[in-house]
């Protein structure tokens, strides 16, 4: 019955693997004639995953690995709309073969069962696992467009990136086993110095330095996922060269599952209240690098940014910049900064996902993604250009807007855990940001139109980038609905 | 100094270090030391070779060496099957990969001639193995006191990948990336018509 218990607490992750065979076999049986079918076969599986999802609220660790928990399951559900969305823009993306592309969906719902397993367990092995499922997926996703050469070198270039810091990253993983003789996290911060396993607590106790060396080293893998200087070389190129649907995966799920991970790995290690004393101590040392990074990050990510002509390597950077706004909430290390780490995640998602939607859009409009080709089509296409600029209102953090109220979260979090210059230079990153963000608003508007021809409508996406922005103003005006979830997702360090 | 040289006084440099190694064991643990040593300077001599050698194939056959040397290491430790699954995916399998990709790349003989590491990468590499050493007299391994019994074969090890509390999830897990991993590779290398067109010059259809 052990088994059936525990498959029972996993029922979403294997609802999402069965319904990813699944879209291989109709692939299959179509003979790759009709991608569309597989596009809705996926959809569903999405829903029935969330359905399983939602029908879940005890907490139960499965198979001794799996963590069952609010927190878990906050990431899982925004994954899957974030994937819904994807294939949606699949499935409407003019410049993208209809056919033949069944493999698509199969490797997006599999990224997703790689993005499920690594945001909720204490275990590295999993984590490990969990994470490279995803890296492989993405990998062959970024390269999708075998005919086209930046897609290619794309793919090339985040596999070796990808390569690096995981073996990075596996290294020090390996270190920390090494000093206490498990791979759970949860023991590695509870245990005390005594016996096999043990804690930390005993390296800690006679020297800090190799914990030292093998946190950095786990680190870098998490950096990398979050794209956060110094590894975020691969993102402007793998942003720009892959598909635009792959883009926005990326940005948006496998980056929040990066911080879904991060969040985990470093709440059950050092914040938890069992944590052992020096852990923890050892923590806010941990928080401190972590806070260095983040301005580091955003500074990198806002100031590259400036000079960009492409609007897929301007969201690029912009989103280096946000992981950097995001670390912020990583850095204080307790309850609050985390709680405005999530919220500002959920406004993330809104507004990135937009974003990428309208440059999907426009890309179907002109062929290409430079941003003078934007001029005067807030004329043409009045609708989507009003939303993206809602979209990047929020992503500078102005009101009234989710993205504001996600950096006042984030600010206040800072200021009040001690780290008043953090909030200083991300204020100042925020006015940065304001004049790129503002380079794609006046293209739209204040610019001539260099043609009259007028674009194709396309009612179903310009209907969700809508209600896209819609709810970026609303949730931003009205935050509780969030701000509730976001606050029962906190089981995490419970 | 000539190449010819140089490479004689490599590999008498590398001969000596074994048999200072091996030597170095047996007077401290026995012939156990001695073995360990021999082992250890496999591994740690392949790798050395790895990056001396010039040509590419030959840094390739220099890991044979140290992955034999590994599997050496693990028996010693009494973890038979790990030495047999060691030699199995690395020599068999990753090292094999190796040699076909070297043979599949055109020849280009002035390619192929790698650039010897320079004396700079060597002081990088001291200053790191110092930094190294000192970082190794603080660390406090999570070590055992007896090594565990010597019998970790392959039926404990199947039935822990299967066991509810062992690692069915990680093992089920595996087998999904491996699928994932195997579909994607063949979109990958898959060569039909339609995927090689280039949608973005041609701005759709």
């Amino acid at each position: 019955m052990e088994y059936w218990d525990g498959m029972k607490a996993i029922a979403p992750e294997l609802w999402l693997t069965g319904f990813a065979l699944l879209a291989l076999l109709v692939d299959l049986l179509t003979k790759g004639r009709n991608s569309r079918t597989v596009g809705y076969v996926t959809l569903a599986g999405l829903g029935v995953t969330a359905l399983a999802l939602m029908g879940q609220s005890e907490r139960v660790t499965a198979f001794g690995m799996v963590e069952v928990d609010a927190f878990g399951r906050f990431f899982k559900l925004f994954t899957l709309a974030a994937l819904a969305v994807v294939c949606v823009f699949v499935m409407s993306d003019r410049r993208e073969r209809q056919h033949g592309i069944g493999e698509y969906y199969f490797l997006l719902l599999g990224a997703a069962v790689g993005i499920f397993f690594m945001v909720s367990t204490n275990n590295l092995l999993l984590l490990v696992l969990g994470l490279e499922l995803l890296s492989l997926a993405s990998y062959s996703l970024a390269g999708f467009h075998k005919g086209n050469k930046a897609s290619a070198e794309a793919a090339l270039k985040y596999v070796i990136f990808g390569g690096l810091s995981a073996g990075v990253m596996i290294f020090g993983i390996s270190l920390l086993y090494g000093l206490t003789g498990t791979i759970d996290l949860a023991e590695m911060a509870t245990l005390g110095g005594e016996g096999l396993p043990r804690g930390l607590v005993s390296q800690l106790a006679a020297s800090p330095i190799p914990v030292g060396i093998a946190v950095t080293m786990v680190l870098a893998g998490f950096a990398y996922k979050i794209s956060a200087v110094p590894f975020h070389f691969w993102t402007p190129d793998v942003y720009q060269g892959a598909p635009t649907p792959v883009t926005t995966f990326l940005a948006v799920a496998s980056k929040a599952a990066g911080f879904g991970a991060l969040l985990r790995f470093l709440g059950v290690m050092f914040v938890r209240g069992d944590v052992q004393g020096l852990v923890a101590d050892y923590g806010g040392q941990v928080g401190l690098l972590i806070a260095v990074l983040a301005a580091i990050t955003m500074t990198v990510g806002n100031v590259s940014a400036l000079g960009q002509s492409s609007l897929k390597r301007l969201l690029a950077f912009s989103s280096v910049a946000h992981a950097g706004y995001l670390l912020m909430g990583v850095a204080t290390m307790n309850n609050e900064g985390f709680s405005a780490a999530l919220y500002y995640m959920a406004a993330y998602y809104f507004m990135n996902l937009g974003a990428f939607g309208v440059v999907l859009y426009f890309e179907g409009v002109n062929g290409n993604d430079h941003i003078d080709s934007l001029k005067g089509l807030g004329r043409k296409a009045p609708l989507v250009s009003i939303v993206m600029v809602a979209f990047l209102v929020s992503l500078t953090g102005l009101p009234p807007t989710m993205g504001y109220y996600g950096k006042f979260l984030l600010f206040t979090a800072a200021i009040d855990n001690g780290m008043t210059w953090l909030a200083v230079i991300a204020g100042l990153n925020s006015a940065i940001s304001l004049f790129y963000y503002f380079r794609i608003a006046k293209a739209l508007f204040l610019e001539e139109p260099s043609d009259e021809s007028v674009p194709r409508t396309q009612p179903i996406f310009t209907g969700m980038l809508t209600a896209f922005g819609v709810c970026t103003v609303l949730f931003g005006l009205y935050v509780s609905p969030i701000m509730q979830w976001v606050v029962s997702s906190m089981d995490l360090l419970g | 100094m000539d190449l010819r040289k140089q490479q004689i006084a490599f590999y008498t440099a590398l001969l000596f270090g074994a048999l200072a190694a091996m030597g170095w064991g047996l007077k401290t643990a026995g012939i156990q030391g001695a073995m360990f040593g021999f082992f250890a300077s496999f591994t740690l001599g392949g790798g050395l070779m790895c990056i001396w050698e010039r040509s590419v194939v030959r840094s390739a056959f220099s890991l044979m060496a140290t992955f034999c040397g590994v599997a050496g290491l693990f028996i010693l430790l009494g973890h038979d099957f790990l030495a047999m699954a060691q030699i199995l995916i690395y020599v068999g399998g990753i090292l094999v990969l190796i040699l076909f990709g070297v043979m599949l790349t055109p020849p280009d003989l002035n390619e192929r001639q790698l650039p010897r590491v320079g004396l700079g990468v060597v002081a990088v590499v001291g200053a790191l193995a110092f930094v190294g050493a000192k970082v190794a007299a603080v660390v406090n391994w999570a070590q055992a006191e007896t090594l565990p019994p010597a019998e970790t074969k392959a039926e404990q090890i199947g039935a822990a990948f299967l066991r509810a509390d062992g690692y069915v999830i990680a093992f089920e897990l595996a087998a999904v990336l491996l699928t994932v991993a195997l579909v994607a590779a063949v979109y990958i290398a898959r060569r039909k018509p339609s995927d090689l067109i280039d949608l973005t010059e041609e701005g759709g259809y």
